[in-house]
């Protein structure tokens, strides 16, 4: 079991589960490599600026129902809030919670406390947390600063717990623990693991959901209702109670392995519950096997497979149309590991040819230690698949796109949108394909981006980049060394 | 700095990278954690009018990506390495190595470094600005420090009469930064001057050469860039005027206009006429505009503040001296320096018609939230609130007028807006009765 949920922090996912961050090649060079862990992680002669593990746990954490988060570190490493306060107020309405922010402290720390420390610091705003908020659960997270001037947080944490009378957690994820901000999922659910959740006292049937905002969580409801089953939202408008049951259910899934495998796999090791750790409902195979698998919990197959029926039944034609509508269409992705290889299927199934698909990491193993071949599935088809690593090295996602030439690239996040756009090719964000509704949502917004391509094409012959000559001769394997 | 924050108004000092972006074919080469750009990018980029760099950009720039390791045997090599391979493949003017709290740290001698490069005549600069030592501001301050006193000669050789360089406009921080250049180039050629803007579209390195040469600077802010016109003064002799507020709307920018008049000694028929032209204008616009305002409506009347202290005090002004509004709460949520505080406290003292209101500095923006909300209910009419998205919260439970112009923003996508002079005024009106008529018949109306 590669979670080891001892110690007071994880250990960042390079060094845990031997994730990489660099790699060119082919699908099937890159499992049959990763799974037997020969995958080196490659190098390259430059890098930009990626994205926080830090961040990644602040967003988690802060969506947690009435909490608290106060970020023990300089102004900037919890100045960017407002990114995920909108998304979170964005499904909030979504989901029917109440409208409000993200709450978070930050300690402000200055030049002296890097000599000094700031242990009073911290003391003051968690008790300004508390007085100001009312919270159930305040998280204090460590920072670069913080974690690199041996700040003793144990002890803050211990001094803290006999006057404030909720849980105090302490989460480690300095951002310069790991290159990869999936690691920061890794950081919070270790934490929340060791603090919040707690030893079973009877088995529920309820189904341990870990997932970012919920955008589907009425659809989810009523899709495990009808198996007899009840969803357990986590972070999101999770409360302390809810954690604290998480060990008592039936089973966790979740929107990509990325994000619920740590959690998903501890608990599984430490209270049986089981991780359905292969699929989590994209696209419409995805949803087959995932919604099968919940069913056998209950026993209800049946019912299951009449549901998947009568959505075949309903959505089929509409599949067909735009599988018509999408010939010759060659898409590229890039996305994180989560969804960059499970997508390959799901457009495959509206009817766009994937030529190539980037991922922002690759994780050659999950967390669990029967997990090693949970790439196959995916692969099976698509061996000869061109795949790359990358963390958002943009410079060649240019390179990429000159040699590919997709119609369309499908992405979300971490600037490839962008620096796609300025190549004159037409972008689609993608946010969860969830099931039949979602597929057809996703292929409708394909659909609808191929239908003008004016503002792309134009902007593209407009803007551009600043490369030397040197650059433009280079191809996308020249910065791996 | 010091004091425990919530919700901030301000990046860290790292995010001052954004003035080089803003610079044409200015190049930052952050050396610093993985996700430093992630984080100053939502408050002063995507979450501040959907901006981004130009040319360049956040999704693409130059990053040791500091990790433990470095931590441990240093990150000077890498740093090294980087700034190789980026003068090799990016085309810039001038290059600027930024480091940030782990850099400071573990000590790197990023001078040493980039030395080397600029020995061989490539223009890389350095900067250290980690994010325990001062808000984004103060990293501004170090940039365009950086560009002054490694790139810039130290003494001026002539003068350029008539030459103004333009201070007091932070980059992205202001997401009306754009539009405020051009607005600001376009009124002084217009009353007979020549401009001298460093950022944005068209002007670039060949603008920061002609720093030296100006007959004076300007600054058009509470106290952002006083550091930097007070360095020139020291450096080359320039002198400076010092306009302590952003000029928004028709009272305030002819009162500009006056002062710069007689500092500068410009023809006053050119700049009566000028004043006389746009102020004409202004009201034509203004008049055609009411009608449905007017009509059986309640507008509101009083607003509350809390914003950076350029925006703060500039639309303080507009809605009190042309508006006619009333303030109530006021904050200013940008880390203003204490010796700067009594002159923007004096300000508020000296509104037409005796007006008078109180001001808070703090970098707190929670604790203002929570003093607005307390408001909740105090008032029979709908008030305003000017600010951020983090006004969002207190404005919903005050039944409030929310009008969002200082980071982070959220829900606006800003272009080439501006709220600077005579027409920026219009666009300020526009942009705060749009919100009251975007009401009319559903819920305040």
């Amino acid at each position: 079991m590669k979670t080891a949920v001892i110690g007071s922090e994880s250990l960042g996912r390079e060094r845990r589960i031997k994730s990489v961050t660099c790699y060119e090649g082919n699908l099937k060079d890159l499992t049959e490599k990763g799974c037997s862990g020969c995958l080196k992680g490659g190098k390259r002669c430059l890098s930009t600026a990626t994205f926080c593990s830090h961040l990644t746990a602040l967003d988690e954490l802060s969506v947690v129902k009435n909490a608290v988060v106060v970020d023990h570190g300089p102004i900037g490493c919890s100045s960017g809030m407002m990114r995920w306060t909108l998304n979170y107020r964005m499904e909030s309405l979504v989901t029917g919670e109440p409208f409000g922010d993200l709450n978070v402290l930050s300690t402000n720390l200055s030049e002296s406390d890097t000599v000094f420390g700031a242990i009073n610091k911290l003391y003051d705003t968690v008790r300004e947390a508390y007085r100001r908020h009312n919270p159930e659960v305040i998280y204090i997270t460590s920072t670069c600063m913080s974690s690199t001037i041996g700040e003793d947080f144990e002890s803050a944490v211990d001094v803290l717990r006999e006057e404030i009378p909720v849980p105090i957690v302490f989460v480690g994820c300095a951002g310069a623990k790991s290159k990869i901000w999936a690691s920061g999922f890794d950081s919070e659910q270790h934490a929340n693991f060791k603090n919040l959740i707690k030893p079973p006292k009877e088995k529920r049937n309820t189904v341990n959901i870990i997932e970012f905002l919920h955008h589907h969580k009425q659809y989810t409801i009523d899709l495990l209702d009808r198996i007899g089953l009840k969803p357990l939202f986590f972070n999101a408008h999770a409360t302390v109670e809810d954690f604290a049951h998480a060990s008592e259910s039936i089973a966790s899934t979740g929107v990509c392995n990325v994000k619920a495998s740590y959690l998903g796999s501890a608990l599984e090791k430490e209270y049986g519950v089981k991780y359905l750790a292969d699929d989590y409902g994209m696209g419409i195979a995805g949803f087959e096997r995932w919604y099968l698998k919940l069913a056998e919990l209950t026993g209800s197959e049946d019912i299951a497979r009449e549901y998947i029926a009568s959505e075949h039944e309903k959505y089929d034609p509409i599949l067909e149309d735009y599988r018509q509508k999408f010939k010759g269409v060659k898409a590229m992705i890039i996305m994180g590991s989560g969804y960059a290889f499970e997508l390959v299927r799901v457009l495959s199934e509206i009817g766009i040819d994937v030529v190539h698909t980037n991922s922002f990491h690759y994780d050659p193993v999950l967390d669990r230690d029967d997990d090693k071949d949970y790439m196959k599935r995916v692969t099976q088809d698509i061996e000869d698949l061109p795949v790359s690593i990358s963390d958002a090295q943009h410079f060649e996602t240019i390179k990429r796109i000159e040699k590919y030439k997709p119609d369309v690239i499908i992405t979300r996040v971490h600037g490839a949108q962008t620096i796609a756009l300025k190549t004159g090719t037409p972008v689609v964000n993608v946010l969860a394909a969830f099931g039949f509704p979602g597929t057809v949502d996703l292929a409708e917004y394909i659909y609808e981006e191929l239908q003008n391509k004016n503002f792309v094409k134009k902007f593209g012959e407009h803007c551009g980049f600043s490369f030397t000559e040197k650059f433009k001769n280079e191809n996308d394997k020249s910065f791996i060394v | 700095m010091g004091q425990f924050t919530e919700k901030q108004g301000v990046g860290c000092a790292l995010a001052g990278f954004y003035t080089a972006l803003a610079i044409e074919k200015v190049l930052p080469i952050i050396h610093g954690g993985p996700g430093c750009v992630a984080n100053a990018q939502q408050i002063m980029g995507n979450q501040n009018g959907s901006q981004q760099g130009v040319g360049f950009s956040e999704g693409m720039l130059p990053s040791t990506n500091l990790t433990d390791t470095d931590i441990v045997f240093g990150g000077g090599k890498k740093l090294d390495e980087l700034i190789d391979n980026t003068v090799q493949y990016f085309d810039a003017d001038l290059y600027i190595a930024i480091g940030g709290c782990v850099a400071a740290i573990i000590g790197d001698d990023m001078e040493e470094i980039t030395g080397k490069y600029r020995k061989t005549g490539k223009p890389v600069l350095f900067t250290e600005a980690p994010g325990f030592k001062g808000n984004n501001i103060w990293g501004h301050t170090q940039i365009l420090k950086s560009i002054i006193e490694q790139y810039l000669p130290d003494k001026r050789e002539k003068v350029n009469k008539g030459q103004v360089n333009v201070w007091g406009i932070v980059p992205y921080y202001d997401p009306f930064w754009a539009g405020t250049c051009d607005a600001v180039e376009e009124l002084l050629k217009d009353i007979g001057l020549k401009p001298n803007i460093i950022y944005g579209k068209g002007r670039g390195i060949k603008n920061i050469d002609k720093i030296p040469e100006a007959e004076f600077n300007l600054v058009l802010s509470p106290w952002w860039d006083v550091e930097i016109a007070e360095l020139l003064t020291e450096r080359y002799g320039t002198p400076f005027l010092h306009y302590p507020s952003l000029p928004i709307g028709p009272t305030e920018t002819k009162r500009f206009l006056k002062v710069l008049e007689e500092y500068a000694n410009l023809d006053s028929e050119v700049v009566s006429d000028y004043i006389r032209k746009k102020e004409d204008r202004y009201y034509f616009y203004i008049e055609k505009g009411i009608a449905h305002l007017y009509d059986a409506r309640k507008l509101p009347k009083r607003f509350y503040t809390m914003a950076n202290s350029t925006y703060a005090l500039g639309i303080a002004k507009y809605f009190i001296n042309d508006l006619g509004l009333v303030p109530e709460k006021q904050f200013i949520t940008d880390g203003v320096p204490q010796k700067y505080q009594k002159q923007i406290a004096e300000e508020y003292k000296s509104f037409d018609g005796g007006i008078e209101s109180d001001v808070t500095f703090t970098l707190d923006v929670g604790s203002a939230m929570i003093e607005i909300g307390n408001d909740e209910g105090k008032y029979h009419n709908a008030t305003v609130i000017v600010g951020s998205s983090w006004n969002d919260v207190p404005a919903k439970k005050l039944g409030a007028y929310n009008l969002h112009v200082s980071a982070p923003i959220g829900d606006r996508v800003i272009l080439d807006r501006s709220y600077f002079g005579f027409d920026g005024g219009l666009h300020l009106f526009e942009d705060l009765y749009d919100k009251v008529a975007g009401m009319f018949g559903i819920e305040m109306a």
